[in-house]
């Protein structure tokens, strides 16, 4: 089960909010879509659920339109929240489901395992209305998820969260995806992003500035991300062959390498002294190389 | 269960459950309540307050003064004394008042009251209701007619029977149009009632879907058009509900309070007028309650948040008060051009063209007529509406309600 975005493009009158985007999520995988606010996420995701007509191009689902899918197979948990609140949780939950095709009873159990896992269990009879922000974002994600969805859209799921229970929602994403369901989610928190996504496809004012398997995209910019923790100075470190940048880090230094190669000789360099605590070579964090591809595309 | 009816269920159990829903149902009925029971309780109040004595000083010298009839809240007495005594016993207290009679100049009777304290106004109508009817009699008196030529003017009566010469056509009779044009204004008060109570509720809880960003999901699991179809339905369900309790409970009490007096009342009204006029007029209600709900969904679709509900649907309580306002007019004359020509606009149709039905001599076919343009507009709306519903929930952009139907529409395509 993939679902395939062709040449997709949205135009409003004469903005173009979405022009000529191509990816692939497949089944099993956790695909992202990042980009700044105003990039195309949601209404790429919007084509996707079939809320708007794409202006051109194609989005398929194992080789079938989106458009005419069953809706009951999708889950979607919308930028900003939507609930009732007058109304329980449990009976929220339960009516969500059902709207999805799934039986009372059924969702009933849901909802129970659901309310337990993200330890809502004693609010189940609450209004949403006197939850907490951050509860009712919980909320928000079972009613997305609670009919065990073959494809499910996630736009911002970590917003609200704090970091106990962020990781509640990573872990339920990820049994989700290892259960088969292809999930596809966007967020500003690039940490999350990286820890959970397979693939994912990088956005700008409309447009993919990369989209493919997360270690290609860190590839093209090799390991230049180097820290080293030891008795040196700052200027010592900065005049060194092929060092971009120094910054201080606490008691770490991080330097921004020119290219991959030029790592051999800065470790013989400060090693020449003899024992230095740390020398770590990796790559761009996924916030760097965000940062380094939308400042690109600005200028 | 289908989506449309788990929404439909939803809509309308959350609605029916709500505390104001309950009180509102409540007051109303404790309000007909009252109404019928008004006899016995203004009797309760009544009781208790003592009746009015009046001091008569007759100066007709003709025994007018015996002419006056009291009753229990008032009683004339004939005071053997002059003015001055009489006025002096009201400011003892001893009388609540002196009502001098006495003659012109031309022999007619004239007639003063004169009180301490102001009477009430209910207290000066009755009062002059008695002193007319002593003239009244007076004046026959004082013709020398027998008593039964004076009993045949006063209870003289008759009744002009309506007769067209074209045998086709026979007109209904005055006393069936004054019927039909009671029972026409409680129609058009009906539906003014309902449109102010409802069209809020559904463009609110639309809005209101819309503003919480519900929709989104909502309409991501099934569809625009059921999610219209259904809060429309659940909308109606609810009203229709409401006056099913309503007159449910009207009918309970017209036949259970004194003995069916008012249920009888209410037969008789109803068996003057037609079968067909209670069948136009039920349509008409039915589909003006579709008609306006359709317009407050639409509505409430195109606001952003529901505190703009209000100023979207003023509009519309414009029109539905041109129309009320028109069919008061209607309770004088039903048969002015106004009448006519708004009786076939479908906004203001069903709260007019009743009453033309019944209280004029109108041929059917226009009130079918009028029906159908009605029915048209219901479905030209909802097809309109369903062009632009997927796109107005998903807009969120300040400006006119037309630009936002353009904006939804191209976002709909």
């Amino acid at each position: 089960m993939t679902l395939r975005v062709n040449h997709l493009s949205k135009r409003f009158q004469t903005f173009v909010a979405v022009n000529d985007l191509n990816f692939e999520a497949e089944e099993g995988k956790i695909f992202g879509l990042i980009g700044q606010n105003g990039a195309g996420k949601t209404t790429t995701f919007r084509m996707i659920l079939n809320l708007l007509a794409p202006s051109g191009g194609t989005i398929s689902w194992n080789g079938k339109a989106v458009h005419t899918l069953n809706r009951d197979m999708i889950g979607y948990l919308p930028e900003e929240r939507g609930l009732y609140p007058k109304m329980p949780v449990e009976e929220q939950l339960i009516f969500f489901g059902r709207l999805r095709g799934k039986a009372k009873l059924d969702m009933k159990k849901k909802a129970e395992y659901w309310l337990d896992r993200f330890d809502l269990a004693d609010k189940k009879q609450a209004l949403t209305e006197t939850l907490s922000k951050g509860n009712q974002q919980k909320v928000q994600l079972i009613v997305s998820l609670i009919h065990q969805p073959s494809l499910l859209i996630l736009d911002e799921p970590f917003s609200g969260l704090d970091p106990v229970n962020a990781a509640l929602l990573k872990d339920a994403i990820i049994d989700l995806k290892n259960q088969g369901a292809t999930i596809i989610f966007s967020s500003h928190r690039m940490d999350h992003v990286e820890e959970l996504c397979d693939h994912l496809c990088l956005m700008k004012r409309g447009e993919s500035l990369f989209s493919g398997p997360l270690h290609d995209l860190k590839a093209q910019f090799g390991k230049v991300n180097l820290t080293i923790r030891g008795p040196f100075e700052k200027e010592e470190l900065s005049v060194m062959p092929g060092v971009v940048s120094v910054t201080r880090e606490k008691d770490m230094f991080r330097l921004l390498l020119s290219d991959e190669e030029q790592a051999r000789n800065i470790f013989d360099q400060v090693t020449e002294r003899g024992f230095i605590e740390r020398f770590s070579l990796d790559y761009l964090s996924l916030e760097e190389i965000f940062k380094r591809k939308v400042g690109e595309a600005l200028v | 269960m289908s989506k449309f009816m788990i929404l439909f269920s939803q809509s309308y159990f959350s609605k029916l459950k709500a505390k104001s829903f309950l009180i509102t149902t409540a007051i109303v009925l404790l309000a007909v309540f009252t109404a019928f029971m008004w006899p016995t309780i203004s009797s309760w109040f009544s009781s208790k307050s003592q009746a009015i004595n009046i001091s008569v000083v007759d100066q007709t010298r003709a025994h007018a003064g015996e002419l006056l009839k009291g009753d229990s809240r008032i009683k004339f007495n004939s005071f053997n004394g002059s003015l001055q005594q009489a006025d002096q016993a009201v400011t003892a207290k001893k009388a609540d008042g002196t009502l001098l009679l006495a003659l012109d100049g031309s022999g007619r009777m004239t007639a003063q009251i004169r009180t301490d304290t102001p009477l009430q106004l209910n207290d000066q109508q009755a009062l002059s209701q008695y002193v007319q009817t002593a003239n009244q009699l007076f004046t026959i008196q004082q013709m020398k007619l027998t008593p039964e030529q004076a009993q045949r003017i006063l209870t003289t009566k008759i009744n002009l029977d309506q007769k067209t010469i074209d045998h086709q056509a026979n007109g209904k009779s005055a006393e069936v149009k004054t019927t039909a044009t009671f029972i026409s204004y409680a129609v058009a008060f009906f539906i003014y009632l309902f449109v102010i109570s409802y069209l809020s509720m559904i463009s609110s809880e639309v809005a209101a879907e819309k503003d919480s960003r519900i929709m989104e999901i909502i309409i991501s699991s099934s569809s625009p058009v059921i999610h219209l179809l259904s809060r429309v339905a659940g909308i109606l369900m609810l009203a229709f509900t409401q006056i099913f309790l309503i007159l449910g409970a009207v009918c309970l009490m017209a036949a259970g309070f004194y003995g069916g007096k008012y249920w009888h009342l209410a037969g008789t009204a109803l068996s003057s007028v037609s079968a067909s006029y209670i069948f136009y007029a039920l349509l008409f209600f039915i589909l003006a309650c579709i008609l306006y709900t359709l317009i407050g969904a639409v509505l409430g679709s195109l606001v952003n948040k529901v505190q703009d509900v209000g100023q979207a649907i003023m509009p519309v309580t414009f029109v539905l008060m041109i129309g009320f306002f028109i069919a008061i007019s209607g309770m004088a004359n039903p048969d002015t051009l106004l009448i006519k020509i708004f009786s076939f606009i479908p906004f203001t149709a069903s709260m007019i063209m009743p009453m033309r039905i019944g209280a004029t001599d109108m041929g059917l076919w226009q009130a079918a007529a009028s029906l159908l343009l009605l029915a048209g507009t219901i479905i030209w709306l909802f097809l309109f509406s369903l062009r632009f519903y997927k796109g107005s929930v998903l807009t969120y952009t300040s400006g006119s309600l037309f630009k936002k139907m353009k904006q939804a529409r191209s976002l709909s395509k």
